[in-house]
């Protein structure tokens, strides 16, 4: 049971949660005045530049920025020389210092070499140009499979394999392996009617933010620092800024700006040290903006992928084995998150045998950063792909097969731990009962479904609520507003509190304000900071109930709070006219002082998340070209606090699940050099590529929340691949196993076919 | 005002011993079945699996540390841990009842 008095639960009545009003960050988003990264700005500010390196992989021999320091306008270059190693053994705090900027060698396309601060942008990039690099051009390697073979060049020297016994003796890219299964693979193999392997590929991916990266650094004389950002986590933006250039954290303060998008690619840092450390050098502000071939070359994408992936079943579909080997490439550090994929590569299904090992391989590529249910959608797309082709091949249903196996409460998870109660069988049988389900289609059309999983997490969160004297609410928590959490969390406070939503005003608070929170990720904040707002509000109640107390010259217990108001607990507390909230905050002055309530807690509860997906597809035969003509996402949200963001939540994951279906890619050339830096080459789904996407919202409440939240922001994104490569082939008998669907892998596909080859 | 809370001093007549005090013995630890997962298992040089004497999370993982000294830095830096189905990332206070079902994680993270 979470914190808090009132359980969750289908009977729960709601007052304002599960409304739709307008967000309170709306009218400033639409009318152009929301401040983003970009738009801070300080008097007597420099702007910063970043040379970055041409190869793949080249020992850095030396830096002279002697005729770049000499430039007129210039106040400051650096390079790795000015951020000295600092990360005593923390090995996140000496990859990030690597990747932010390179020391002795470059380690991918795009690797920042040297930084530049001077008084316009011009005379900055005029700078850039000054600066010689020696750079020895060595091997490089930019494909999984390729750098798993035992003659590939080494990335970034490469390294002994962790999770292998006995431990290897020879350095490779293959950084570790991950292994997670139960009961005997080969035998439920045996076991089986049918069993069908394949080899899957999918490419990396970007999470596509419209708004590129970008700070403001101060760095004063006497070591005090602010710094503004667009981020996914101030909090950790300043932990991990502050480690690299020896600062306390309490020297550093961030504020967050607004965020256009994150999905991950901002939970991590790539300029701020850069720009604190150029602000120190020159002692004045620093502004770095990244362009959109920056983005592309030097910021996390998600993981590329090799996964051989094999499914036993009786012919009445049931899964009696399931085994995958997942190969991910995550850039020259690992942290490609291959462990999450080898743990939700089956997570849907109940198997009595079941095996996955996952590889975190080094490329020279730039650092994977997480991007939405990070490694899910490509493991399972491989999963639903081979499942929808057995059930094709047993003549069953789509959603019964999935039905027949589907994890249910009491499975051991394909991961380990046996499951609670859990929403992944509702989710199909609602898929199923979707007039989408059986609505007719045309010639080159097809239909497909897929399941996905997502674990979901808390983590450290505080919420501070202030009641005012006008009976209005400041309620600042410390988690960048990604999806409209102002607004959820606002809901939440006014529901406890019994006061209308637009008296709440939900604000951002830099780190000088609250405790550590966690970053916006994992689908955590309408959860974990619902579950602190919640328990504010209720601590500020008690001290709201006590003044009443007080004024009526009764004890505090014989005081309850209901609608907003404090009431007598009962007729032998005394007979007194119930106080607003505004009433009681009107004399808080002459009542002990200013109310307010706080809470922080690490929470946890957050529930597993399932979903499952509809995708009806239009092929051309002449072009190969892929259009989704509809699209229905099947969740559970717990409870929605406010649904029109749920839905956007789905509708969002479902339209980035279907770009990297059939359209997104990082194309490298044979230099190691990505050759579609940009949204012209880079192309993601617009309004006019996608249907409306029809949602439904399921609400099985989460026992870990008071009231009943799932998060609801990643598993959206989990099964659009795999729906959309099942509908593929439904339309044209062609099994896809390469993603992106991109449209000349498509007409080769349709072409083979009709050459009898496929 | 700081008031400091000390025990009251025990009563009794001169030339009398005081009484030893009735010592409570500690209430015993429920041992739990602790499982592991992913590069978590080599760290623990091969082990899948072990039982342990332990009322909170913490102490299973101290525990499991004081075991296998190879896992501490991973232990340290940040493990996901599954009780009975429920993954805790950070509630290390959780106490543990006999016979509950644990799982040691690698880390999450999400997008």
């Amino acid at each position: 049971m979470a914190e808090g008095s009132k359980p969750a639960g289908k009977g729960r009545k709601f007052d304002v949660v599960g409304t739709r009003p307008i967000r309170p960050d709306g009218i400033d988003k639409v009318t152009g005045r929301a401040r983003f990264g970009a738009d801070f700005s300080m008097p007597g500010q420099l702007i910063g530049k970043i040379l970055r390196s041409p190869h793949a992989q080249a020992i850095i021999k030396g830096i002279d920025t002697s005729a770049a320091e000499k430039l007129p306008g210039v106040k400051a270059v650096i390079t790795s020389k000015d951020l000295p190693d600092l990360s005593d053994g923390n090995q996140d705090v000496h990859d990030t210092l690597i990747n932010v900027m390179a020391r002795g060698q470059a380690l991918y396309d795009g690797h920042a070499v040297a930084a530049v601060a001077a008084t316009s942008a011009s005379i900055a990039l005029q700078a850039l140009k000054l600066i010689k690099v020696d750079y020895e051009v060595i091997g490089h390697v930019t494909d999984v499979d390729e750098a798993m073979k035992p003659d590939a060049p080494l990335v970034n020297g490469g390294a002994i394999t962790e999770g292998v016994t006995p431990k290897p003796i020879k350095k490779s890219n293959v950084l570790k392996r991950h292994q997670f299964g139960h009961g005997d693979v080969d035998k439920g193999f045996k076991e089986a009617d049918i069993v069908i392997e394949r080899h899957f590929k999918t490419e990396a991916t970007h999470q596509g933010y419209i708004e590129p990266h970008a700070c403001v650094a101060s760095v004063n004389a006497d070591g005090f620092a602010d710094l503004w950002t667009t981020t996914q986590g101030h909090f950790n933006a300043r932990n991990m800024s502050a480690s690299i250039l020896g600062l306390e954290a309490t020297k550093l303060r961030v504020t967050a700006s607004e965020i256009g998008g994150g999905f991950g690619g901002k939970t991590v840092v790539f300029i701020e040290p850069v720009a604190l450390a150029l602000s120190r050098k020159a002692n004045r502000p620093v502004k770095l903006v990244m362009n959109r071939d920056e983005e592309f070359r030097a910021t996390g994408p998600t993981a590329s992928s090799s996964i051989t992936l094999k499914i036993g079943c009786k012919t009445d579909g049931r899964m009696t084995a399931a085994e995958a080997t997942i190969k991910f490439q995550g850039g020259p550090f690992g942290g490609s998150l291959v462990d999450m994929g080898a743990m939700a590569c089956f997570a849907c299904y109940d198997l009595p045998n079941v095996k996955t090992v996952g590889y975190d391989v080094a490329c020279n590529r730039p650092k994977a950063a997480p991007y939405r249910a990070p490694s899910a959608p490509m493991v399972t797309f491989a999963t639903e792909s081979v499942l929808q082709e057995i059930a094709d091949k047993l003549g069953l249903d789509a959603a019964d097969i999935r039905l027949k196996n589907a994890a249910k409460e009491g499975t051991k998870s394909s991961y380990g731990p046996t499951y609670g109660p859990i929403g992944i069988r509702a989710t199909i049988e609602a898929a199923k009962a979707h007039p989408h389900y059986k609505a007719p289609l045309k010639k080159n059309q097809g239909r497909g479904i897929a399941s996905g999983f997502w674990f979901n997490f808390g983590g450290n969160t505080c919420a501070n609520i202030n009641i005012n004297a006008d009976g209005t609410i400041a309620l600042a928590y410390g988690n960048p507003d990604i999806g409209g959490t102002r607004a959820s969390l606002s809901l939440m406070a006014a529901e406890e509190l019994g006061v209308p939503y637009e008296k709440v005003r939900c604000i951002i608070a830099d780190t000088g304000a609250l405790g550590y929170n966690d970053n916006t990720d994992g689908s955590r904040v309408t959860f974990a900071a619902g579950i602190a707002t919640i328990n504010a509000a209720r601590a500020a109640i008690k001290v709201l109930c006590a003044r009443a107390a007080k004024t009526w010259g009764i004890s505090e217990d014989a005081v309850t709070w209901e609608s907003g108001h404090a009431k007598p607990a009962g007729s032998n507390a005394g007979k007194f006219e119930p106080l607003s909230l505004k009433d009681i905050a009107a004399t808080a002055g002459n009542t002990g002082g200013p109310i307010a309530g706080h809470h922080e807690t690490f929470a946890d509860g957050a529930g597993v998340s399932f979903g499952t997906h509809i995708a009806d597809v239009e092929v051309d035969p002449e072009t190969g070209k892929i259009t989704v003509i509809r699209y229905t996402v099947v969740q559970d949200a717990g409870k929605a606090i406010h649904p029109a963001y749920v839905e956007g939540q789905f509708q969002g994951g479902a339209a980035q699940g279907i770009g990297w279906a059939i359209n997104e890619e990082y194309i490298y050339g044979k230099d190691g050099r990505l050759q579609n830096a940009g949204f012209l080459d880079y192309r993601v789904p617009v309004m006019s590529d996608l249907p409306m996407i029809d949602t439904v919202i399921l609400e099985i409440p989460n026992p870990g929340h008071p009231y009943g939240v799932r998060g609801v922001g990643e598993t959206p994104i989990v099964p659009p691949l795999g729906a959309v490569a099942n509908a593929v082939a439904a339309a044209t008998g062609c099994r896809m196993t390469s993603i992106p669907m991109s449209p000349p892998k498509m007409l080769a596909a349709l072409q083979a076919k009709a050459a009898g080859k496929a | 005002m700081t008031e400091t809370i000390r025990p009251r001093p025990q009563r009794h007549r001169p030339g009398q011993r005081p009484k030893a005090p009735v010592a409570q013995a500690p209430a015993a630890k429920p041992t739990v079945h602790v499982r592991l997962g992913g590069p978590l298992q080599s760290q623990a040089g091969g082990a899948t699996e072990f039982w342990v004497e332990a009322a909170t999370i913490q102490e299973m993982l101290f525990a499991l540390g004081a075991k296998y000294p190879a896992l501490k830095p991973m232990l340290a830096k940040s493990v996901s841990v599954a009780v009975d189905g429920q993954l805790y990332r950070g509630d290390w206070q959780k106490p543990l009842k006999a016979g509950a079902e644990i799982y040691l994680l690698p880390p999450m993270q999400g997008g």
